[in-house]
């Protein structure tokens, strides 16, 4: 079976530079730099970007490119070449599977409200929602958790899924350079174009309430760029800069190790890294800041500003951004570009999220696509129904937690310190220049082995396991060292607890114990999947 | 807005900008140089698996 290839250097830019702009440049990064000490947040922000996101951007185009030459495009296979005297090794690439399935679950369910939305505002049926209130029971009726005026059922949602799930099944069973590839490079632009316009809308805004003269865009820019430096000092501002270099570039996920396998092995890989990177910055520090934050300061205040930022991305994109979208001339047709700007950037996301699943199954079972797209397609289309009727009950959280943050972060380690270590990192130099357009400054080498994977331990430990340490210890001088065993029963007892989530509403406990149960048969179901795939490598090799 | 969050605004504009004008330059640049090829064009598998 020929190995697909990628039709240009501008399509894998693109698609890369698709997969990592996403709701996170427009909607995350804003609320993020508001919240994290304004223009102070970017110090942190760009010490990251350096630091942990451009090395771990090199990693997996390097990784990748180098796991495509051995007819590998996904973690388990790719982790084997760089450890091959270790059997067990492989298994840890499930999680390089587990995430973006897990992610593209949810986030799918999330992208077809975009696309209902974009049509809602075409024909102005959330107009008579003027209060964050009303907007907020019309995103409530859309999405079945309670019945208005505007929805009396969930087949709206039900439908406008069904049409973003067959889309990107479409251009996931068209392939790498017929699907991916052509829908990156015709969307990338609009959504750029798109983005583009609703800037200069938002920068023309002035101050729309002559009354309130303070409440203007200019203001708005000074809510999210004034620096507050006290915030530096805090560890917590660090960490979420760190937070979100992460889920801005797409790395952790391992759909940037699928895509750089479809490049040949001349083809450069320093200089694409570097430059699908950027152009995320791009659109995450100029168009992504120049938006939401702005416009809804710009109406709405400072003070209604901070309460909004707090109300999280949801909240942002789907109540206040059409509020104040209604308020500007020819306000349908810019509610159409916001929420189908969302959706363009959705679709190069999702399709990204899924790819890796079916080359998977292309690749260690030779599976034809359309078998490996129709599988894919069955089981998570099952995934989904999860998020869709069970919504309110935690689980999209619940999916975000374990797919989109914890699985991310422990894969980047994982594959972090395989590469600089395990694979060596003299060899590791000479794979990312191999055939590169660029030299790579030589510090580089030391940032990859030592920062980088420090910088990853430490988000790994203040992000999962710091509240468990800091219990034990605490255990350990309440009861004293003399009676290890009481303190190990006593912190049993506080990870119970740390485990149940506390702060989430009791009656949504049976669900989240549920889908917690559900995620681990599916992970499970990965490694068996894994073990099959080369057990019947090794009897295809005995037979030949 | 302050003259602290111009500075801020500033710098971190020109700082993506620049690396993405950068960035972009050189693949074009490196795309040019390589002989015989298409503009963006990569080559084709040189083998099947």
């Amino acid at each position: 079976m020929a190995r697909e290839r990628w039709g240009s250097k501008l399509g894998i830019i693109m698609a890369v530079a698709g997969s990592a702009i996403g709701l996170g440049n427009f909607l995350r990064f804003p609320v993020q730099a508001a919240q994290n000490g304004g223009g102070a947040f970017m110090i942190p922000y760009f010490t990251a970007f350096f630091l942990l996101g451009l090395p771990l951007m090199w990693i997996e185009w390097a990784v990748g490119r180098l796991g495509g030459s051995m007819g590998h495009s996904t973690a388990p296979g790719m982790f084997h070449t760089l450890w091959p005297k270790n059997r067990l090794v492989k298994y840890l690439g499930a999680v390089g599977l587990f995430g973006p399935v897990i992610v593209f679950v949810y986030y799918i369910y999330v992208e077809s409200w975009l696309l209902g939305y974009s049509v809602f505002a075409l024909l102005g049926k959330y107009n008579s929602c003027t209060t964050h209130e009303a907007m907020s029971g019309f995103l409530r009726g859309y999405q079945g958790l309670a019945k208005n005026e505007h929805f009396s059922s969930l087949g709206p949602a039900v439908g406008f899924f069904l049409i973003t799930f067959g889309l990107n099944m479409l251009v996931l069973y068209l392939g790498i350079r017929r699907g991916i590839e052509r829908v990156c490079k015709y969307l990338l632009p609009v959504l750029g174009l798109f983005a583009v316009i609703l800037m200069v809308k938002v920068l023309s805004l002035g101050a729309p309430d002559p009354s309130r003269p303070e409440h203007s865009v200019l203001n708005g820019f000074g809510f999210l760029w004034n620096p507050n430096w006290a915030s530096l000092k805090e560890a917590k501002v660090w960490l979420a800069a760190a937070g979100q270099i992460f889920f801005t570039l797409s790395v952790g996920f391992g759909v940037i190790l699928t895509y750089a396998s479809y490049l040949t092995k001349k083809d450069d890989v320093a200089l694409s890294g570097l430059t699908s990177a950027a152009a995320n910055e791009t659109a995450e520090v100029i168009l992504g800041a120049s938006i939401v934050i702005p416009a809804a300061f710009a109406f709405f205040g400072p003070l209604a500003t901070a309460q909004i930022a707090q109300e999280g991305a949801f909240n942002l994109a789907f109540v206040t951004m059409p509020l104040v979208l209604q308020k500007v001339a020819f306000g349908d047709l810019f509610g159409f570009l916001w929420f189908a700007l969302l959706f363009f950037a959705g679709v190069t996301s999702s399709i990204s999220l899924a790819q890796p699943a079916i080359a998977f199954l292309q690749d260690e079972f030779r599976w034809p696509r359309l078998r490996a797209v129709s599988v894919f397609g069955i089981v998570t289309f099952v995934m989904c129904q999860a998020c869709i009727f069970l919504i309110g009950k935690g689980v999209i959280d619940e999916l975000d937690f374990w797919g989109g943050t914890f699985a991310i972060v422990v894969f980047a380690t994982v594959e972090t310190i395989l590469f600089g270590w395990a694979f060596g990192i003299d060899k590791a130099w000479a794979e990312m220049h191999h055939g590169a357009a660029i030299n790579v400054p030589r510090f580089y080498r030391w940032v990859i082995k030592y920062v980088t994977p420090t910088f990853l331990l430490t988000i790994l430990f203040f992000w999962f396991l710091q509240k468990p340490v800091v219990r034990l210890i605490d255990r350990a001088g309440e009861v004293g060292l003399a009676r290890p065993l009481e303190v190990l029963r006593l912190w049993g007892t506080d990870l119970a607890v740390l485990l149940w989530m506390k702060d989430r509403p009791v009656e949504g406990l049976p669900y989240v114990w549920g889908i917690r149960g559900g995620l681990l048969a599916f992970f499970v179901g990965l490694i068996v999947l894994i073990w099959l795939a080369w057990r019947r490598k090794r009897q295809v090799e005995v037979v030949a | 807005m302050t003259l602290g969050g111009w500075i801020f605004l500033i710098v971190s504009w020109s700082t993506v900008l620049s690396l993405f004008a950068f960035a972009l330059v050189l693949t074009l640049r490196a795309e040019r140089r390589r002989p015989g090829a298409e503009p963006f064009e990569i080559d084709e598998p040189e083998e099947t698996r």
